[in-house]
């Protein structure tokens, strides 16, 4: 009973908002042109999935997330390691990569359009652009960060580069590597709605500024929940997997809170 | 009374210990002329020393001493500014398989469980019942299955101990593994480790700033000054030794009066 209460106890704010907000809607106090009622979404949905519409452009948006999320992060993964294991590669690149961190990757959209125009690779380069510095810096951190006296200790038993690498710098910086991919994986999402919203000729950002166009309310707000509900997602499998990949950790072990 | 033979050698060549029950498998190692610095300061001076198989090596000394700096020469993990080191006649160069250290931490990775943590100080595709039977050594092989965390600092450090059995060395270098243990569980694991090296015959060499320990564990204690030999003793006290023993209490005296510098 109590579990059950731990449970239903985070989903009650978000209850109560939705239930205020239909009352209200339901009431004539929230304009419908502006905020439609949560019914009205649902009905949206309903409309939408069963047309197919909604599954073609969540797929569509999905993918592009994910080619950007694979491209961006192996690259960053890559470097990261490279920056961290190798004291040269370290001061040749990192500087670099520092700099151009600073820059927001949102602001170069003008640019991208010069170069890629508003096809599939522009998106794809804003992902990837976005999804890269978070992994490439978290793994960077993570591998430089390894117990050196557990290096040691493999060294003087003899490990080969690639057994040094693979049983104690990967999983030594696994927990920080982990904590980039679930940030890279917001970065993911963010990218890719401002992205869609700008230029999109599909995916869930065109759905809802197509939508805009026709003063459909209803179908923006959905694209918004949408949105939300691939973001938690998203957040959900990178802690399933923290929990499995570092099952040893005592902070991450099965049955503690993350 | 044990008759502990009370003497200080004045040269370190010495006879092989009084007869270890195993057939000694153990590496001769020797130094000669070794010196290690780092920039213009001089950590190690001239060392000559040698073990022969199967011996039981302590070296005692104050921080700074430079007993550590030695123990990483002998292990390959650093290598000496001048002089030879020799293990089993042949020059060192890097580390060796048949050479395998214990850190005063356990340094166990953390993301595998026990047996596999073992299994570390053994060649890629040997069976995990390998690693069962050493941990059965150790006393640990109800807990092939636990991950670090869950063990006790003692506990790890059987674990340490198991994972440099494994491979069966023939030399083993123990730099202060007990220090950060508590008074209790040094003392059995002082116990253990001699158990050991008697049946595997390894030679060894323990660092520790525990002069008990050295006069409980060793052949041949040596005192570490500045970067110098500055004493030998020799202890041939029969084994396994009490715990508590009048000469042994007064050879410990002997030594810390030494390292004190409060000599005669």
């Amino acid at each position: 009973m109590r579990r059950l209460a731990a449970r239903a106890l985070p989903w009650l704010v978000p209850a109560l908002l939705v239930a205020l907000w239909q009352l209200g809607a339901a009431g004539g106090l929230i304009a419908a042109r502006l905020l439609p009622a949560p019914s009205d979404v649902a009905l949206a949905f309903w409309r939408l999935a069963l047309s197919g519409e909604l599954w073609q452009d969540m797929a569509v948006s999905t993918a592009r997330a994910f080619a950007g999320f694979v491209l961006g992060g192996s690259i960053g993964f890559a470097l990261g390691v490279l920056n961290g294991s190798s004291r040269a590669a370290s001061l040749l690149l990192d500087g670099t990569l520092q700099m151009l961190r600073n820059i927001p990757h949102l602001a170069m959209i003008p640019l991208v359009i010069l170069w890629f125009g508003i096809d599939e690779s522009a998106k794809l380069f804003l992902v990837a652009v976005g999804v890269f510095f978070p992994i490439y810096l978290n793994t960077y951190h993570g591998v430089r960060t390894v117990d050196a006296g557990l290096v040691e200790m493999a060294e003087s038993y003899g490990l080969d580069r690639w057994r040094l690498f693979r049983q104690v710098v990967l999983p030594g910086a696994l927990p920080s590597i982990l904590v980039g991919f679930r940030y890279g994986l917001g970065i993911m999402w963010l990218t890719l709605i401002v992205a869609e919203t700008i230029s999109a000729s599909s995916g869930i950002g065109y759905m809802t500024m197509n939508a805009r166009e026709f003063l459909e309310t209803d179908v923006v707000v959905l694209g918004i929940v949408i949105y939300a509900l691939l973001g938690k997602a998203a957040d959900g499998a990178a802690r399933w997997l923290e929990r499995r990949c570092l099952a040893w950790h005592p902070a991450f072990a099965a049955g503690a809170a993350s | 009374m044990t008759a502990l033979a009370l003497g200080r050698a004045a040269e370190d060549r010495v006879a092989p210990p009084a007869a270890p029950p195993a057939p000694p498998h153990g590496s001769a190692l020797r130094l000669a002329g070794v010196v290690k610095s780092f920039g213009s300061t001089v950590i190690l001076d001239d060392i000559a020393l040698d073990v022969a198989p199967g011996e039981f090596l302590a070296i005692v000394g104050r921080s700074g001493s430079g007993k550590s700096t030695l123990l990483r020469l002998i292990a390959g993990l650093d290598r000496p500014s001048a002089g030879r080191i020799e293990l089993d006649g042949r020059r060192l160069d890097g580390s060796v398989a048949a050479t395998r250290m214990m850190f005063q931490e356990a340094r166990l990775l953390p993301w595998r469980r026990i047996g596999q943590n073992v299994l570390v100080g053994a060649p890629p595709g040997t069976p995990q019942a390998a690693a069962q039977a050493v941990l059965h050594q150790v006393g640990l092989a109800d807990r092939a299955t636990a991950w670090p965390a869950e063990l006790s600092g003692g506990q790890r450090q059987r674990v340490a101990l198991a994972r440099a059995l494994i491979s069966r060395p023939r030399l083993m270098l123990l730099d202060e593994p007990l220090g950060a243990l508590d008074a209790l569980t040094r003392l059995d694991m002082q116990d253990l480790i001699a158990r050991i090296w008697r049946s595997e015959g390894f030679s060894a060499i323990l660092v520790t700033h525990d002069v008990a320990e050295a006069v409980r564990l060793a052949d041949r204690v040596v005192v570490l000054e500045n970067g110098r030999i500055a004493e030998t003793w020799r202890i041939a006290a029969p084994r396994p030794r009490p715990r508590t023993d009048a000469a042994a209490a007064a050879l410990e005296a002997a030594i810390l009066a030494r390292l004190l510098g409060r000599e005669g």
